[in-house]
């Protein structure tokens, strides 16, 4: 079967009114979580985790993807119309997309945005279509080794490139992996500080962990600074841009699709750090750089172009080779994996129709946002309206059922409750919870994959320095030292990722 | 910075209970806290079988992670004993994270143990009380709606089955309560 008939098939499972309807649910939840400051993506994945588990693997899969990209379209609206950025990758776009919004051109900018994103994605789904089957095909020639050595190597680019201190990082790196050894040995099921609880046999539940750590804190954060927004009100009928803006665009959205698709693998900030280079680079290209800071067009088309084209790429590492590279997909491999699918080089011959459902579903998925996103911005701005108070609730009640649901166990109930403190405590002293999480869902794959790699070479540790590890971390450390250089020339650096952290 | 030209506080800077910890003296406890779970699982982890060096057993990993974990907990104190962290406070015990916890804690405590219904809506009614501070009656009603959206969703349309625990039996055996 060629790749089309592959993606007609992925269309014959997108296209059913179940898959429409979460990918609409996701969508939509996305945007929303997108639109709200203090929900990012992940957070809105890790609330809505638990309504997958009814749900065939294709399914839940396609809503929880729907809310990843629908995050990033729902990001640039309030960086637009409020300046405050829905998630990080939106920070640049606040920088001329308010200024935009200030001379009356909130309806351009949100309109170019959506465009934007809506080319950048869907270039970007091309993309994974077309690099995910042969980087599957490589991944079945090599050994566990190879894993072993690239699962490090997306552990040690997080802790290089990601926001704050380095040491915090590969601390919570460290902290994942070692709560990640909780529960039964895989190899020998021997039970690992389980203290005789038949309970902790599988480990801590990561649905409780991932929804403590990342939105029980962040909600706590977020009751922090109840604030009242005044937002800019666009009218539908101003939308519409100018030739002038379209002539300003085109070239923009042309880079920054480019440019979120090649940052897309860097692990981490891969998305932030596309809005910032892309950013820059328009500034760079400009004939009238002096415009930017002062509501030039191209400062919104390329960032947030940028930034939906890492989309697509962001999935190739977890799909082709089973590594998730930021947080957002590691959610996406906790599910696949309760679902009883081992996302890697096997999904696409097991489970073609999780794979080929899921691209189909993103192309569908970016036409459902574009659709949504412009005529019910209006909505979309209302929602800052709601006071948090009242949102606080709602979304610990949806988290608390979601929690127990997985297993009925209120044992969970409470490790969401503890880690949601503990996380909290640890975002408010500079400790990141996104590295942690990655490596509570790598940990048990990296020691798995460890040991057997030694069982096979027969004890040798040389089995970890051999042909093809060298040559996937010499390729891997050269596309790093690419991209980084890239960066730098076009003025990005670690402080400014620490920066849109930070705002 | 970005947020302050198009947003209005409540509340004065970090709220009404909100105390100052120093930074570095936070930093110094949260390290030793890292300090304490790398001791705890290289300290259990060596209890267990080590395997041999070509043949790692179920130690390996958590002792090796356990040892790591101390060493990186070492080298954070140590960056705040060079003062790394500078001398600000960040501030904690805000009042609505405070209130906010403790009603998850209540609510972890008291979900399996009464009717889960009654205690999302009593855990809903005091958050909607001391965080919202909205008026009883759009509370009660907040309430009931809510619950009801959770029965129909959860319940109905994904068949999600909440513990019930023994509240409704207790009540309905209330008024024969104590007699013969």
């Amino acid at each position: 079967m060629s790749a089309f008939d592959h993606l007609m098939s992925g269309f014959a499972v997108a296209l059913t009114w179940k898959s429409l309807l979460y990918c609409f649910i996701g969508c939509f939840w996305g945007t929303i979580v997108g639109v709200l400051p203090g929900l990012g993506p992940l957070a809105g994945m890790v609330l809505l985790l638990p309504l997958t588990f009814g749900l065939d693997p294709a399914t839940g899969i396609i809503m929880l993807t729907g809310i990843f990209y629908g995050a990033m379209y729902g990001g640039s609206t309030t960086s637009i119309l409020v300046r405050i950025p829905g998630e990080a990758a939106s920070v640049v776009t606040c920088i001329d997309g308010y200024e935009m919004a200030r001379q009356g051109r909130a309806g351009p900018a949100l309109m170019i945005a959506a465009v934007g994103s809506f080319i950048g994605g869907t270039v970007s789904v091309l993309g994974l279509m077309l690099v995910t089957p042969p980087l599957a095909h490589v991944m079945l020639q090599i050994g566990p080794q190879v894993e072993v050595v690239l699962m490090l190597m997306a552990m040690c680019t997080i802790a290089f490139i990601s926001g704050g201190s380095r040491l915090k990082t590969a601390a919570m790196i460290v902290l994942g992996l070692a709560v990640g050894t909780i529960g039964l040995d895989k190899l020998t099921g021997v039970p690992r500080f389980t203290f005789g609880n038949l309970g902790l046999a599988d480990g801590l539940s990561f649905t409780a962990l991932a929804i403590g750590l990342f939105g029980i804190s962040e909600i706590l954060i977020n009751l922090e600074k109840s604030e009242t927004i005044k937002a800019i009100q666009p009218k539908l009928k101003d939308l519409v841009p100018r030739w002038k803006d379209l002539k300003d665009s085109a070239p923009a959205v042309t880079r920054g699709t480019i440019i979120g698709f090649i940052f897309g693998i860097i692990p981490g900030v891969s998305h932030v750090v596309s809005t910032f280079v892309s950013y820059a680079i328009e500034k760079r290209f400009s004939k009238h750089p002096e415009e930017f800071g002062r509501g030039a067009i191209a400062g919104v088309a390329g960032p947030e172009t940028a930034n939906n084209a890492t989309t697509g790429t962001a999935m190739i590492p977890l799909l082709g080779l089973g590594i998730p590279s930021i947080p957002a997909t590691a959610i996406l491999l906790s599910a696949l994996v309760m679902k009883g699918v081992s996302p890697g080089p096997l999904l696409l011959t097991e489970h073609p129709e999780v794979f080929w459902g899921l691209v189909a579903s993103m192309y569908v998925g970016n036409v459902v946002l574009l659709i949504l996103n412009l005529p019910l911005v209006g909505l979309f701005v209302n929602l800052l309206r709601i006071p948090y108070g009242w949102l606080v609730p709602t979304i610990l009640v949806i988290s608390t059922i979601g929690v127990y649901s997985v297993s009925s166990n209120a044992a969970d109930v409470w490790i969401m409750v503890v880690s949601g403190g503990i996380g909290y405590i640890l975002r408010k002293f500079g400790y990141e919870m996104a590295p942690l999480l990655l490596a509570l869902v790598l940990g048990d794959r990296l020691e798995e994959q460890f040991r057997t790699a030694l069982t096979m070479s027969g004890g040798s540790y040389a089995t970890f320095a051999d042909y093809s590890s060298l040559l996937v971390i010499a390729v891997v450390v050269t596309l790093l030292l690419i991209l980084q250089a890239l960066a730098w020339t076009f003025g990005y650096s670690k402080s400014i990722a620490d920066e849109a952290e930070r705002t | 910075m970005l947020a302050d030209a198009n947003t209005s506080s409540h509340d004065e800077g970090s709220g009404a209970w909100a105390r100052p910890v120093p930074t570095r003296l936070g930093e110094v406890l949260v390290a030793l806290a890292l300090l304490a779970s790398g001791a705890f699982f290289a300290s259990l982890a060596a209890l267990l079988d080590f395997g041999r060096v070509g043949l790692p057993g179920p130690a390996f990993f958590p002792f090796a992670l356990g040892i790591a974990l101390c060493l990186l907990a070492g080298a954070i104190l140590y960056q705040v004993w060079r003062g790394a962290s500078g001398s600000g406070a960040i501030f904690l015990g805000h009042r609505d994270v405070v209130i906010a916890m403790l009603a998850m804690a209540g609510l972890a405590f008291a979900f399996e143990r009464i009717d889960s219904y009654v205690v999302l809506g009593a855990f809903t009614a005091v958050l909607l009380i001391l965080i919202a501070r909205a008026a009883i009656w759009r509370v009660l009603l907040g309430v009931v709606l809510g619950m009801v959206a959770v029965w129909l969703f959860f319940g109905m349309a994904l068949g999600v089955q909440l513990p019930t625990g023994d509240f409704w039996g207790l009540l309905t055996a209330w008024p024969s309560f104590g007699q013969p």
